[in-house]
């Protein structure tokens, strides 16, 4: 793991404890290049932790983390830095700063890494507005927006500086169906570009409309890596029990059998 | 011994956030060369602690000086030592009332403030999103805090001090019949340089302390908003009691060196 050229992810045998509890145990997986991978999970079983050991917000107590060939848990904060500029995030409470507007929201990270200038900062953040459909929202403040336009302003500031990893930390959950459809919608068009994601949630319908490959996490530990066949045909009692309520649409059996 | 053991869980954690607050200072200082661009940062903060904290500050030095003046003045007068009592106000002040009692309105003003400005960044996820796009939380909001507070609580203790010096004088004039000329001289004779040194280092020291202390209580913040109150308790707290132990050093150790 971790040496494969296309690999742009892998998680090695990664083991983590905070306060003495069990956060993750042994998890190990890879996500290739323009793979959208998703994780799966009852609440609490894991999945943000896998995120904020993927990005080095928290260290393993044993395993390795590759991004892009990087041993991450080997880097010091300011090691990291590089690595993290290369990858978005979006995350579950969208993090937006409360004091600025939109616009400035978006542009904050941009204007941080002095690479282009005001003119060009100004016009991503338009492109990235109306690639959200936000294109009249830039002078509103976070607590001016519904829940589904703060997760879209939150995947507008991930993709400002298009990265080549986005992480999404439960994207779809406490939105209404149809702007989790818009939410949906918006990954896929990311997807389409090339972009690699990992993809948080606990939403079946969800994760089985924008993933290629899944990982099903329980109690810290992975019990199913696989593909959209392996979770239709897995025999695990847990996984059954999991996607039960799941009916798998014509569209879903045709992206299955293909 | 029999109090170590019993306390070893309190004392691990305590010498644990000494640790963490050195590291943070550390990294903070390496940071210094980077004042230029966070200049806009460090003269909101600026403003911030300066309009914002001149009233209490101003209004603490001028009761301070009413007090002391009536205090001495009336047992001063007993011993017929009344044109010393703008010698004993000048000194009090401006040796160690003024700079003490802005510190710890300071401490409660601007400390409480950058506590629970972090600590709420801290528990939205706002400071993971920082160090997730390749930001330092440190360099963006510690650095400008505390370079504001090292440079506005001078100039905050110097306009407490003058109130309480001019309240000193106007209560000698009006109830200890003292002549303002006399409060005066007493005041500015009895003055060494070495007075004014210590007096002005200190605030100076109080406000790296200060905005440090407050700033690492604000990014060690968890348990919601329980624990946002108790953050913004332990850290006007602890910045008080830090107030109070540099007072001391700096009057016994610097005051005797000098």
């Amino acid at each position: 793991m971790g040496n494969n050229v296309k690999d742009i992810i892998s998680l090695c045998n990664v083991s983590l404890k905070l306060n003495g509890r069990k956060i993750l145990e042994d998890v190990s997986f890879t996500v290739q290049e323009g793979e959208t991978f998703v994780i799966l999970g009852p609440s609490g079983a894991g999945k943000s932790s896998i995120l904020k050991v993927l990005l080095g917000l928290w260290k393993p107590d044993s395993g390795s983390v590759f991004i892009k060939g990087a041993e991450m848990s080997s880097l010091n904060e300011n090691q990291m830095m590089p690595l993290r500029k290369k990858i978005g995030i979006v995350f579950q409470g969208n993090a937006l700063f409360d004091s600025l507007n939109v616009q400035d929201n978006i542009s904050y990270f941009l204007k941080e890494r002095n690479s282009i200038s005001e003119r060009d900062i100004d016009r991503r953040v338009k492109e990235c507005l109306a690639f959200v459909n936000l294109e009249n929202a830039e002078n509103l403040y976070p607590e001016e927006l519904s829940g589904g336009m703060k997760k879209r302003v939150a995947i507008a500031r991930a993709i400002a500086f298009k990265p080549d990893i986005i992480l999404y930390d439960e994207p779809t959950t406490g939105i209404d169906p149809i702007n989790v459809k818009i939410l949906e919608d918006l990954i896929l068009k990311i997807q389409n570009e090339g972009t690699t994601s990992i993809i948080v949630t606990h939403y079946v319908t969800s994760a089985l409309r924008l993933g290629n490959s899944f990982a099903l996490i329980k109690d810290g530990s992975i019990i199913l890596n696989g593909s959209n066949d392996d979770i239709l045909n897995a025999k695990d009692d847990f996984v059954k029990e999991f996607f039960s309520d799941y009916q798998p649409d014509e569209k879903f059996l045709q992206k299955v059998n293909k | 011994m029999d109090i170590i053991i019993r306390n070893k869980k309190k004392i691990t954690a305590l010498a644990e956030s000494l640790q963490e607050y050195s590291f943070m200072t550390v990294e903070m200082i390496k940071k210094v060369s980077k004042i230029r661009r966070n200049k806009t940062a460090i003269i909101e903060e600026m403003y911030t602690i300066g309009t914002q904290s001149l009233f209490i500050v101003v209004l603490g030095g001028l009761f301070v000086g009413i007090i002391l003046a009536l205090e001495v003045g009336y047992r001063f007068e007993m011993f017929g030592a009344k044109t010393m009592v703008g010698r004993t106000v000048s000194l009090g002040i401006l040796r160690e009332l003024g700079p003490v009692i802005s510190g710890l309105l300071l401490a409660a003003r601007t400390g409480s403030k950058n506590t629970s400005e972090i600590g709420s960044m801290k528990l939205s996820e706002q400071l993971d999103a920082m160090r997730a796009f390749g930001t330092d939380p440190v360099e963006k909001l510690v650095l400008p805090r505390m370079l504001a507070s090292v440079v506005m609580f001078l100039p905050l203790t110097l306009l407490a001090d003058f109130a309480g010096i001019v309240g000193g004088m106007f209560v000698s004039s009006a109830w200890l019949s003292l002549d303002k000329s006399i409060f005066w001289n007493a005041a500015l004779y009895g003055l060494q340089m070495k007075d004014l040194y210590v007096g002005f280092s200190k605030p100076i020291v109080f406000g790296f302390f200060i905005s440090t202390i407050s700033c690492f209580m604000g990014m060690k913040t968890s348990g919601g908003t329980t624990g946002l109150g108790r953050s913004v308790i332990n850290s006007v707290v602890t910045s008080s009691i830090v107030v109070l132990i540099i007072d001391f050093i700096f009057t016994k150790v610097v005051w005797e060196i000098m």
